[in-house]
């Protein structure tokens, strides 16, 4: 008789069979799964038993296809914008193309996409590549907007004290979920109009300006103008206010307006 | 520091300070809300929902946030079980003062408004 596998022995074993992007055919035979356990005792129904219907590699494929499809469905949860600019199918290939690129390595799944703007950069044979970054990097930030930590939103009345002089050189931090991309497709306007189901065509080139961040647990997404974007970008990045200033422009009126904007929807926190 | 600069930040400070007077974001008309993005990410990512399918569907596996948070159970069946469900839509809604969104049907559920930005 066979000697028993510990439960330790079998369940890496189980895992590295189950994330191997090959069927268990193939996954048990690997040095990974070997050095474990031998590919024999497990081909010879000594590991995991056939039934009357499934060899047993066939019964660790049920496990190994509905990992990968749990992964990819959690990607398409994040991405429904990218699903519907590049159809379901090429969806599922290129986020299955994804995690076997990018496996996941963190207990969270909200970070298992945090690399798919860069892969699709790379995907050279992507048709509209530049697009389908752009609007992955959209989704992303949205996802990472809301997972970002909680932070006190900025009390201007804590602020009433500060002279003139001071608040040139002061720092005020934005919020941890704010996120800024300039893209070179208005893809803020297509992903509205694929919530809308308005079934949008695929924009044409333009440079664009969002800043994406969340407030009582809401996402939004808030289209700027460049200037707008390079002053709160300025900010974000810990520039003191008169020299972030300097990307403004000369109309006070529309400046007034933004900070006001950007204060009431909680962009700063307390510095 | 030049008169326009000054005058900038000037508009800039007063800003601040009126923002806490609206209360509510004058970006707002430009701004659109992700609720579906929100109700289905406060799911995702447990450990307990980690590889068998996401969670449930049931009325109030997605209501709220924290109620999501950390319990929200798992369910046998496929991973989008909350995508599009009733129960998750619409919870958010847009923001109260919202003149861009306030009381259109298009904001129910759908992510709000894009009302171009007219800076």
């Amino acid at each position: 008789m066979t000697e028993a596998v510990d439960l330790a022995t079998l369940q890496r074993w189980m895992s590295h069979v189950v994330r191997h992007p090959k069927v268990a055919e193939t996954a048990v035979k690997s040095g990974a799964a070997r050095t474990l356990i031998r590919a024999r005792r497990v081909l010879a129904g000594d590991v995991v038993l056939p039934n009357e219907r499934m060899q047993p590699t066939d019964r660790l494929d049920v496990y190994g296809g509905a990992y990968i499809a749990r992964l990819v469905g959690v990607i398409r949860s994040d991405f429904p914008g990218l699903e519907h600019a590049l159809g379901e199918d090429a969806f599922c290939g290129l986020a299955e193309a994804y995690v076997q690129a990018y496996p996941s390595r963190h207990p969270n799944l909200n970070q298992l996409a945090h690399a798919l703007p860069d892969f699709i950069s790379k995907r050279t044979h992507q048709p509209r590549r530049a697009f389908l970054r752009d609007l992955a990097r959209l989704e992303l930030a949205m996802s990472e907007a809301f997972h970002a930590p909680q932070a006190a939103a900025l009390d201007p009345g804590s602020l009433g004290a500060v002279t003139p002089e001071e608040w040139e050189h002061l720092v005020i931090p934005t919020h941890p979920s704010l996120r800024l991309l300039a893209t070179s497709y208005p893809v803020n306007g297509y992903l509205q109009a694929v919530f809308d189901e308005r079934e949008p065509d695929l924009p044409k080139r333009a440079n664009s300006y969002v800043a994406v961040y969340r407030k009582d647990y809401r996402v939004w997404r808030l289209t700027l103008e460049k200037p707008a974007f390079a002053t709160l970008s300025a900010l974000a990045n810990g520039e003191p206010f008169a020299r972030a200033l300097q990307h403004a422009g000369d109309s006070a009126d529309q400046v007034g307006h933004w900070f006001q904007g950007w204060t009431a929807d909680g962009l700063f926190i307390q510095p | 520091m030049k008169k326009n600069t000054s005058t900038i930040l000037s508009a800039a400070v007063a800003g601040i300070f009126l923002g806490t007077a609206a209360g509510c974001g004058t970006n707002s008309a430009n701004t659109s809300v992700h609720d579906v993005n929100v109700e289905k990410n406060a799911c995702k990512g447990m450990n307990s929902c980690k590889g068998k399918g996401g969670c449930k569907s049931g009325d109030n596996g997605c209501k709220g946030v924290n109620s999501c948070k950390g319990h929200g159970g798992c369910a046998t069946v496929e991973h989008h079980s909350c995508k599009g469900e009733n129960s998750c839509k619409g919870l958010g809604g847009c923001k109260s003062g919202n003149n861009g969104c306030a009381g259109k049907n298009s904001c129910k559920g759908q992510g709000g408004c894009a009302v171009p930005v007219k800076h």
